[in-house]
């Protein structure tokens, strides 16, 4: 996956920062979203290779960018989902997200979700 | 916890052999942290042993829980990401500055969460306390706004301060105050956009003094203003939806200033059109004056 294109959607700017710190040390290009206007414009403009989403938003859940995304690339992008909630595996089946890496996460974990 | 625990004193002990004093800055914060997380627990293991779990209970442990894992989210990958630099021999300069930068930002905001935390348990069981004394409320102010700009480095913003009124002396709890301000403040900064403003106004109205903290972020929706600052509001609005991060500290605070004689009150257009929170506090009396002057 080195050299290809990563939306990272996250409200919380150190966890934004952080993960865009580790993923362009891993050669990934970097997209950034903070709230769902941005996500929308940028999923819009470009064709991400796999977002990488946070469930809860400051202004909503990660929903309305999965239904977006997944009408606007029909081709199945890959969504891995961000979550500090209770039940994370919950939180992934309620907007099908490919997989789900719970809060606080492992950058090794991280990066081997993301490479396959 | 236990595990973030464990895997944080991992990274404490094996961080750096020849423990040099950036290495030694980063450990204490390591350790600060520790002791944080085991306060924390040991508050929750007391609060499940004294009183079955019902559903307020229940809430404010969810909500509690996923505030606490987004500042342990930041701080343990800042951890690996600096052992990934440091076992490169790349952990030098402006990556060993930004990583203490984040690791203090990180680790204060993980102590205020726990000293919420702390406060809404003693709030409900009726045993907050509150030392109210004689505090001039613009030095305060000036005090707390030079340790955000500090932070600006980490995450761009501008706080334009107004100041004008100074001095106003009011009758409050200095470190409650504090408290208040850190929480406005932090909602301010983590929700505004890269480059925003943020403007801070103090002024007086009839017996009372008041700080406006006015942002370019996110903004609320109208119909959530009303109860943005009720006990738990996140549990409250479908399943954790919108306003995260905001339901613990907005409600201490509200019943922090009520306890001080003040309030707090907000104001936002809506949606992506930044957000007004206004809280007063009650002037000194000039009987009062005379007591303590």
């Amino acid at each position: 996956m080195t050299g290809k294109q990563i939306l990272i959607v996250e409200d919380d700017a150190a966890i934004m920062e952080t993960l865009t710190i580790f993923l362009s040390y891993e050669g990934f290009r970097v997209l950034k979203a903070q709230n769902i206007k941005q996500a929308f414009n940028l999923i819009e403009t470009t064709k991400p290779d796999l977002v990488l989403l946070d469930y809860m938003l400051q202004d909503d859940t990660a929903e309305p960018i999965v239904d977006f995304l997944r009408k606007r690339h029909p081709e199945r992008i890959p969504i891995l989902l961000l979550t500090a909630a209770e039940d994370p595996e919950g939180k992934r089946m309620l907007v099908d997200a490919d997989a789900v890496i719970p809060k606080p996460f492992d950058l090794d974990l991280l990066l081997q979700h993301i490479v396959h | 916890l236990t595990l973030v625990v464990y895997r944080i004193h991992l990274v404490e002990f094996d961080f750096c052999a020849a423990k040099c004093e950036k290495c030694r800055q980063i450990s204490k914060t390591f350790g600060d942290v520790i002791r944080m997380i085991q306060r924390f627990s040991l508050l929750v293991r007391r609060v499940l042993n004294r009183n079955p779990i019902d559903k307020i209970k229940d809430d404010f442990l969810s909500i509690a829980a996923h505030e606490i894992r987004t500042p342990i989210t930041v701080l343990k990958a800042r951890a690996q990401l600096a052992k990934i630099f440091y076992d490169q021999g790349r952990f030098t300069g402006d990556i060993v500055e930004h990583t203490l930068d984040s690791l203090v930002s990180e680790s204060d905001r993980l102590a205020r969460l726990c000293t919420n935390i702390i406060d809404i348990v003693r709030l409900e069981s009726s045993s907050l306390q509150i030392f109210p004394a004689k505090l001039e409320l613009g030095a305060l102010v000036n005090s707390i706004v030079e340790l955000f700009k500090a932070r600006s480095k980490i995450h761009e913003f501008e706080i334009l301060l107004d100041l004008k009124e100074m001095p106003i002396y009011v009758w409050a709890d200095k470190d409650r105050v504090s408290q208040i301000l850190f929480t406005l403040f932090g909602n301010a900064v983590r929700y505004s956009p890269a480059g925003g403003k943020i403007s801070v106004k103090l002024s007086l109205a009839q017996d009372k003094a008041s700080i406006s903290i006015k942002d370019q972020g996110l903004g609320i929706e109208k119909e959530k203003l009303f109860n943005i600052f009720a006990r738990y509001y996140q549990a409250h609005n479908s399943g954790l939806k919108g306003q995260s991060g905001l339901g613990l500290g907005l409600y201490l605070a509200k019943n922090l200033l009520l306890e001080m004689g003040g309030d707090i009150s907000v104001k936002s257009e809506g949606v992506g059109l930044g957000s007004e929170f206004t809280i007063s506090l009650p002037l000194v009396a000039r009987e009062r004056l005379g007591e303590v002057s």
